[in-house]
């Protein structure tokens, strides 16, 4: 795999002023249609993340995995970055941190212990390629 | 090297150089009792071939198809033919391979136009797209294409290709030409055409088309330079030559 081919997800989770959690979203690579592994590969393999919330409180974003039904949760982890803090994860492109079987969608959502005053954006920026 | 086996070769070994022999091999019959028709040659000039298709190229959604069209010179299907031969180049080849980026997409071919270029037997000819006969930039890749993409071209032999992105992302391929552009004189005694067919010559023998059958046109200037060759001739010639 040459690093030009990777794919990239890049998403901004909101969390409204006067909530506690964003909606659910799409990790949809760019210039994609669509967070479904493709059915006819094997697994999306994801080898770097960064995470940055400029929020004044901690931060829960959890990436869930549902089966090909769309609606059938997987599988769920949750990733936790401090206030006004960036969470970097940076790996070879041969030492995944995710792999998510074909057929596969990945979805992502953030959370917050109390609501904030002002809207929170939480960026979320995914490195994979497909296999 | 005139029997290149392994489909991941990088085109440049499969190359010739002046003074070396080259075959064309069109098929009369790919059913039943197979015949073919060759065209020998030496190799008298040559000279490297390159070009990248960039610009070229359209953007293909994610799993969307291009279908068959010529390289134009302003895109596929406009503009100038790439791959035409004119008219007062009929002893002038054109032997390349091409590498394709990103690995994910797939390029297929029909040569003639109208004819896809197929090894499986199917009882309908592939479709761009299909999981068929097709070679992708993970093996042809662009920095170095193989000769699982190695083609030839003359003059009145047309050269298409369709081309699927079988990934997630849109994408916008680029595809490397590289190979040799030969002028070559023909190669007519029967003696050394049979040296050759027996292997006991070296001659790189290269398919058109892959293993269907279809209507071919040569340059007139070919006509009845070629052999036609079907089973007994093959034994004929190797019971010859090897005794």
């Amino acid at each position: 795999m040459r690093p030009e081919e990777t794919i990239h997800v890049v998403k901004q989770l909101t969390i409204p002023a006067g909530a506690t959690s964003s909606s659910e979203v799409d990790l949809v690579p760019l210039y994609g249609t669509s967070s479904q592994v493709p059915s006819n590969k094997y697994a999306r393999v994801f080898y770097g993340l960064i995470i940055t919330n400029p929020g004044s409180t901690t931060a829960t974003i959890t990436i869930n995995i549902y089966a090909s039904d769309g609606t059938t949760k997987e599988s769920s982890m949750d990733l936790i970055v401090g206030a006004s803090s960036t969470l970097l994860v940076s790996k070879n492109i041969d030492s995944p941190i995710l792999v998510v079987p074909a057929g596969r969608y990945v979805k992502a959502v953030a959370s917050v212990p109390s609501a904030p005053s002002a809207d929170v954006t939480i960026t979320l920026l995914m490195n994979a390629y497909d296999v | 090297m005139s029997y290149v086996r392994d489909l991941t070769t990088p085109i440049n070994q499969a190359l010739l150089a002046e003074n070396m022999n080259l075959g064309i091999v069109l098929p009369i019959e790919s059913r039943g009792d197979i015949r073919v028709e060759v065209f020998l040659f030496r190799v008298v000039r040559a000279y490297p071939l390159v070009k990248v298709l960039s610009t070229e190229l359209p953007t293909i959604n994610p799993g969307g198809i291009v279908d068959f069209n010529y390289v134009g010179s302003a895109g596929l299907g406009s503009g100038d033919d790439v791959f035409e031969i004119p008219e007062e180049y009929p002893w002038r080849i054109y032997h390349f391979g091409m590498g394709i980026k990103p690995s994910w997409i797939k390029l297929y071919r029909a040569v003639p136009s109208g004819y896809v270029s197929m090894g499986w037997a199917r009882k309908v000819p592939t479709k761009v797209g299909d999981e068929y006969d097709y070679v992708d930039g993970s093996l042809s890749p662009f920095e170095e294409p193989t000769v699982s993409s190695e083609s030839v071209v003359f003059k009145k032999l047309s050269f298409t290709i369709g081309l699927k992105n079988d990934s997630a992302v849109a994408t916008r391929p680029l595809i490397r030409i590289l190979g040799k552009s030969y002028e070559v004189t023909p190669i007519t005694s029967k003696k050394l055409i049979d040296l050759i067919i027996s292997g006991k010559i070296p001659c790189r023998l290269i398919t058109v088309g892959g293993l269907v059958r279809f209507p071919y046109c040569y340059p007139p200037e070919w006509t009845g330079k070629s052999v036609v060759f079907g089973v007994n001739e093959f034994q004929n010639i190797l019971q010859n030559i090897w005794g």
